[in-house]
């Protein structure tokens, strides 16, 4: 969650310490996650996978299984008041926690997939813009999970509403494990995990 | 079992049982249910699982009894089954074991967070441990294992509950994540000093997926103790497959990481979560191979808070005590104890950290108060949120123990004196709590001693504390300063006393150094001239008053003139922090009709602390015209701070928290300012592109820019290139577009083309996640800023 805010090291002060333990419990109160999955063959799958290493990753998967999970509107809301008010480090630290917050609903969701598919393996999720997967496969995926049935919606020009949003793609039926992400993507932003 | 025998036993590898919960969860343990409480209910399951162990080659059994303590059978309604359940539990085993196999007790964590972190008490979680130990104890189990231990305060809660019902051997692993910490930031080192010095048999690591971890946390603790290391990892992490959560690394390459975990320096090896018999067998196999890893038999000496250890080397740089968290003659610190209010405290503590205090002596003494309490109180404020040693300083034998008690680190008891009364009352409780000693030098006879005569009384407390199995070097022999005002025919006496004890005994001596100018003028030049001839004598540990620079440059000095600073890199850091200082502002304000120190506003702006930044600003509007409280206080401070966040000290957290206290400062100053002193740097139009949602990088740059005095119109996000060019004024000299993703660099591409095209000539700078140099370039603008920071450079430049 740390790195999600920018912070390097855990060297926190009382004041700051103080702001991720109260915005940690406002992003735990304010989310409403949502989600929706489906699971495709692969040589039936009718949204789009492409980018070659995403084709490597899921190429040996039997099926797909893609979902939308979503953390609501209500943490978008208190981040745009939060800025509105000038409360800029409050902002960040519950942006970062709902970044955070999604990723780990995520790996639950990615559980209970497994489960609900009697998969014993999986490949990791790879989100669209991860592994030169198109940003223009949102409104696919966004379609065919009927995204709009948890009040997620994407605009021109792929931007997902609300903003903790995730849309992911996984392989089912075999392994391919990484549990640093970063190996996959070949840009160099600010969260780019370091050791 | 006496503990040394189990040394003795140590002629090879140990090697322990593995996991019980997951070999109970194959023999059918619901979900829901109690495993404890299945040494009652099913104990012939539970001896079949030691039995399989035992065959397999364990030479130490541990009892069911991880979650056997009253809290966490209370989950289950067993807490009135405490007795029942442990006691049956090493019944149970002892009739399982054969005649070499040795049984432990196993004690595992209450689930609770301890005090200051938490809301449990310590003194409720030794109640909570010593009713369990006690429990098993009326079987007679051949040792302790105290296990999974994730926060130090509950690891000596229950080690302590431990050494206080039984002398047989404890032994005691802390639980580390993925970072080699444990959950609450315990270091290796920190675990193997704090642990061993409070008398554990074997300290080590448990619970731990990755075994190289493992491996590089029991090299680490070897290096610091003289204790048995013991390291019990997991069979890799779990995976869910068909529902149930199987363990990824086979026996033979568990045995084969465990053989590495024995060269790194475990002396006794076995297996946690995910481990079966089989792993058991395979270690068992190996450990035949392996002698007995050495033990460190050079003591490492140091002192820790619950954090890190803190090193006292007498060949490296100085470590001094900062000597100000003390009430006499502090009428408001005074007031804010009797209060209850440790906020005082709080702000010392933090003021000689700023300074270079590593550790803090601790002074809450005031007649007529509940000493114990406030000491408990002040210790905890301190280490609630502050990573430091302490020195415990008290004449009340219940004040000490109550800070010993309460802190979570390796202490320092000022002090014991060679007076009988004193040495049996104070060292018995070094020796229970593992702290080290200020040894005084002086006895019946007083103060009015020569050093020959103080030598005596050191090696008297020396030989004493042998007695109590207390190591000689774990006493700090005092100089004993007097007043050069008073009796100025001692300091040469207490000069000779540290030369003495330093050639004669070996120990590390320290002197009160504000002590030899009381009562006289000029203190300041009295104690840099006492310090420089004491560190010269030999001196390893001046307790000082940290605010003081002159004595920080002596020590710094001393240090490099007698090679203690390698390079003298502490020396250019020091002298250039120091020039800076002098020139841009005061560090510390006093209060000097009562000696309280003040929080200056440039600190709290660096510090991020708004309430206390709108009562400083308030404080100097009283005095200080404002325009120069903006230019001399809060200007530099945010200076400071771009400085610290560029060279990677600071983050972007810390950088907002300083911007609203800025801007906390700057709403309140304002209204003192007339229109005409309010000067705007320049105008700055910031937007988010059409398309793009995402506002957090363009939001950070606009309260830069404001803090450092531009005038910034926001448009906020999604915004198109005709609202844009709509907001430009003849005065608009830079405009700044955000985006996030590749999606919307077209869209910022379309919106340079349109500003250009309603010809507006003036700068562009773009900045956003996906953006490059090169990008920006390609694109059109002018400027690429890679961070906020940036932003505000390149509007500076701009607006020159």
């Amino acid at each position: 969650m740390l790195r999600y805010a920018g912070q390097r090291d855990d060297k926190v002060g009382k004041a700051l310490g103080d702001i991720l333990f109260e915005e940690i419990n406002k992003c735990k109160n304010l989310s409403n996650i949502l989600y929706t999955y489906d699971v495709y063959n692969k040589n039936n799958c009718p949204i789009p996978v492409n980018g070659n290493k995403l084709s490597k990753i899921l190429k040996s998967a039997k099926y797909w299984a893609f979902f939308i999970l979503t953390a609501g509107p209500l943490i978008d809301k208190k981040i745009d008041e939060y800025f509105e008010k000038g409360n800029y480090t409050r902002a960040l630290i519950l942006d970062a926690s709902a970044n955070e917050l999604i990723e780990k609903a995520a790996d639950q969701l990615e559980n209970i997939i497994r489960k609900e598919t009697n998969c014993k393996k999986s490949t990791t999720r790879l989100s669209p813009g991860y592994g030169r997967w198109e940003l223009s496969v949102q409104p696919y995926i966004l379609k065919y999970l009927n995204g709009k049935d948890i009040q997620v919606t994407v605009n021109k020009s792929y931007f997902l509403t609300p903003r903790k949003t995730i849309t992911a793609v996984m392989g089912l039926g075999t392994s391919y494990n990484k549990t640093n992400k970063c190996d996959d993507c070949d840009l160099d932003c600010e969260f780019r995990k370091r050791s | 079992m006496s503990r040394n025998i189990f040394k003795d036993k140590l002629t090879r590898p140990l090697v322990l049982d593995g996991a019980m919960g997951t070999t109970l969860i194959l023999a059918g343990l619901l979900p829901g249910e109690c495993p404890e409480y299945w040494n009652v209910t099913r104990s012939s399951v539970i001896t079949k699982i030691h039995k399989k162990y035992i065959k397999a080659g364990s030479d130490i059994v541990q009892t069911n009894t991880f979650g056997a303590n009253r809290i966490k059978l209370s989950s289950f309604g067993l807490e009135d089954k405490v007795w029942e359940i442990n006691s049956k539990a090493v019944k149970i085993a002892k009739s399982a074991a054969q005649r070499n196999v040795l049984i432990a007790l196993d004690i595992g964590p209450t689930g609770k967070i301890l005090e200051p972190w938490g809301k449990f008490s310590f003194d409720d979680a030794v109640d909570v441990f010593s009713e369990q130990i006690k429990a098993g104890l009326s079987q007679y189990p051949d040792m302790i294992l105290i296990e999974t231990m994730t926060q130090i305060a509950e690891a000596r809660a229950a080690l302590l509950a431990a050494k206080s019902l039984t002398d047989i051997p404890v032994i005691i692993t802390m639980a580390f994540e993925e970072d080699k910490r444990t959950t609450f930031g315990t270091s290796p080192e920190t675990a193997a000093l704090v642990l061993s010095s409070m008398g554990a048999d074997a300290v080590g690591v448990n619970c731990v997926e990755d075994c190289k971890v493992v491996t590089d946390i029991v090299r680490r603790m070897a290096k610091i103790t003289d204790c048995p290391i013991i390291a019990q990892p997991n069979a890799g992490m779990p995976e869910l497959i068909d529902g149930k959560s199987v363990y990824t690394i086979a026996p033979g390459n568990f045995a084969k990481n465990c053989a590495e975990i024995i060269n790194a320096g475990a002396n006794i090896i076995g297996g946690c979560c995910g481990t079966t018999p089989k792993h058991i067998r395979e270690v068992s196999k190996i450990a035949k191979g392996f002698s007995p890893s050495p033990i460190n038999e050079q003591v490492f000496l140091a002192v820790s808070s619950n954090l890190n250890i803190i090193p006292l080397d007498p060949n490296g740089p100085t470590t001094f005590i900062g000597e100000c968290i003390n009430p006499t003659g502090k009428e408001i610190l005074k007031k804010q104890l009797k209060d209850n209010n440790y906020s005082g405290i709080v702000k010392l503590a933090k003021t000689q950290i700023n300074q270079g205090a590593k550790i803090l002596d601790v002074n809450v003494g005031i007649p007529k108060t509940d000493e114990p309490t406030m000491m408990r109180c002040a210790i905890n404020e301190i280490q609630k949120n502050i990573n430091v040693g302490i020195c415990i300083d008290s004449n009340n034998i219940n004040a000490l123990e109550e800070g010993l008690k309460t802190f979570h680190g390796r202490a320092i008891i000022n002090s014991v004196d060679g007076k009988n009364e004193s040495l049996n009352k104070i060292l018995p409780l070094a020796k229970k709590y593992g702290a080290l000693v200020i040894g005084l030098p002086m006895d019946e006879r007083g103060v009015k001693t020569t050093a020959s005569e103080r030598l005596q009384i050191a090696r008297k407390i020396v030989k004493t504390a042998a007695k109590y199995d207390i190591p000689a070097n774990n006493i700090i022999i005092d100089g004993l300063t007097l007043s050069a005002g008073a009796q100025p025919e001692y300091v040469i006496e207490t000069i000779n006393t540290i030369k003495l004890v330093k050639e004669k005994l070996g120990n590390l001596t320290t002197l009160g150094i504000s002590n030899i100018s009381h009562g006289l003028p000029n203190r300041p030049f009295i104690n840099q001239t006492f310090i420089a001839m004491a560190l010269a004598a030999g001196l390893d540990m001046p307790i000082i008053d940290p605010r003081q620079d002159n004595i920080l440059e002596t020590i710094a000095v001393a240090d490099l003139l007698t090679g203690k600073d390698i390079g003298g890199r502490h020396f250019m850091k020091l002298f250039g922090t120091f020039a800076k200082a002098r020139l841009t502002k005061n560090i510390i304000n006093f209060d000097q009709d009562n000696h309280i120190e003040t929080q200056s506003l440039y600190q709290n702006i660096v510090e991020g602390n708004i309430e206390d930044c709108k009562k400083r600003v308030q404080k100097l509007l009283k005095s200080t015209d404002p325009l120069k409280i903006i230019n001399k206080h809060i200007t530099p401070a945010l200076n400071d701070v771009s400085a610290k966040f560029e060279c990677g000290k600071f983050f972007l957290p810390q950088l907002l928290l300083s911007s609203e206290a800025a801007q906390a400062a700057f709403s309140i100053i304002k209204d003192y300012l007339s229109d005409s002193s309010i000067k705007s740097l320049g105008k700055v139009i910031l937007a988010t592109v059409q398309g793009d949602i995402h506002d957090i990088g363009k939001n950070i740059t606009k309260v830069l820019l404001e803090n450092h005095g531009f005038t910034v119109i926001d448009l906020g996000k999604d915004v198109p290139p005709e609202k844009i060019a709509k907001a430009i004024t003849p005065n608009t000299k830079l405009i700044g577009l955000s985006a996030l993703m590749t999606t919307t660099v077209p869209s910022m591409e379309k919106t340079i083309k349109v500003l250009r095209e309603k010809e507006y000539k003036d700068k562009i700078m773009v900045g956003g996640a996906v953006i490059t140099k090169d990008l920006a370039k390609h694109i059109g603008a002018d400027f690429y800023a890679k961070s906020a920071i940036d932003g505000v450079k390149i509007a500076k430049k701009v607006y020159k």
